[in-house]
């Protein structure tokens, strides 16, 4: 049975059936599946090389409802690898260029756009009303309050990260490891593009790997969704190397919790967990 | 034996944290994955690499780039 939502009726219409039509086919459960992404609510923060092909890719296979979060405009260097934006975007804000793109290429998703940097009351709202996620942002302040914020909210975090040669994907939920488990809040040597440049295919390989698993759970039934990812995991990309063919390709690991985590770790005052 | 990164490795070591010692690892920024396991840093000192078997164990940086 699917879940009430104030964003979608639980039918298609004739427009989207023809739209979503090669979608359908993929299973005899295929309306069902089609109908669960409908009701899906995400939260999507960070509109870079990351996050544009990820939310092109949710708002084409006909997501319920997408609220983009970034703070930048677009810039210049920002255009080999973020293809809602062109050259005459230059100096708009990211969210309402991106959010205005994406309503071009499908009408029925809600989009939203929040171009500011919301505080961290109005970032709980946000994660409070959707059920799940995404981070494809680019630095570690952000990474670890969404990361603080999803686990208070009990919401699964969905998030990808490329910088250089690597590509990393971290999949988490209140039940697993959290990221500030691996990462010191106070890493001052930042790994970003701005520092290590980046490959535009593998930003593209990343995001599309995680846009599968976003499909993949938010079209699963609420019986086989905790399962449908590798939920507790942290992957990364592997380049072929010759000699090395089984190394190729993306690596999952199991992440052990630090039982003593400043954010997920139990303690007598929970509420502490969200003071980042 | 010891591998890392698929490289057989003779540093001694008697656990994680003495191993990223001896393998120069920086402070911050690194992961450490011991027989298909991702250790928070906050377990390296306490976990032993006995030497009646191999493990094999994966160094890399993460990043936080987008």
């Amino acid at each position: 049975m699917l879940p009430e939502s104030p964003f979608a009726e639980p039918s298609l219409s004739d427009a989207e059936f023809i739209r979503y039509s090669r979608s359908l086919m993929l299973g005899e459960d295929g309306e069902i599946r089609q109908l669960r992404l409908k009701q899906a609510k995400v939260l999507l923060l960070g509109l870079g090389g990351l996050g544009c092909p990820v939310a092109t890719t949710l708002v084409n296979a006909g997501i319920g409802a997408i609220t983009l979060i970034d703070s930048d405009v677009v810039e210049l260097s920002n255009l080999p690898r973020q293809s809602l934006y062109q050259t005459s975007d230059i100096g708009q804000a990211k969210a309402v260029v991106a959010a205005a793109r994406l309503r071009q290429h499908n009408p029925h998703p809600h989009i939203s756009a929040v171009k500011g940097r919301p505080d961290t009351h109005q970032l709980s709202q946000l994660v409070q009303a959707c059920d799940l996620l995404i981070d494809c942002s680019d630095n570690l302040p952000t990474r670890l309050q969404l990361n603080a914020l999803a686990h208070a909210a009990g919401k699964p975090l969905f998030a990808g990260a490329v910088s250089g040669h690597s590509a990393q994907i971290y999949l988490l939920s209140p039940a697993t490891a959290c990221y500030q488990c691996l990462v010191d809040p106070n890493w001052q040597a930042l790994q970003n593009c701005r520092t290590l440049g980046v490959d535009p295919a593998l930003v593209a390989l990343t995001a599309q790997q995680l846009a599968l698993l976003l499909l993949q759970y938010l079209q699963a039934d609420s019986a086989t969704r905790p399962a449908a990812v590798p939920f507790g995991h942290y992957g990364r990309y592997l380049a072929w190397q010759p000699g090395h063919s089984s190394t190729s390709g993306f690596r999952w690991y199991p992440v052990q919790a630090d039982p003593n985590c400043g954010c997920c770790a139990p303690r007598d005052n929970p509420s502490s967990a969200t003071g980042v | 034996m010891l591998y890392v990164n698929q490289q057989p490795c003779s540093l001694p070591a008697r656990t994680l944290a003495e191993l990223a010692e001896a393998l120069a690892l920086p402070a911050q920024g690194v992961a450490l994955v011991l027989d298909q396991q991702l250790l928070p840093r906050a377990l390296w000192a306490q976990t032993p690499l006995p030497d009646d078997r191999d493990h094999y164990i994966e160094v890399f940086q993460l990043v936080a780039g987008g």
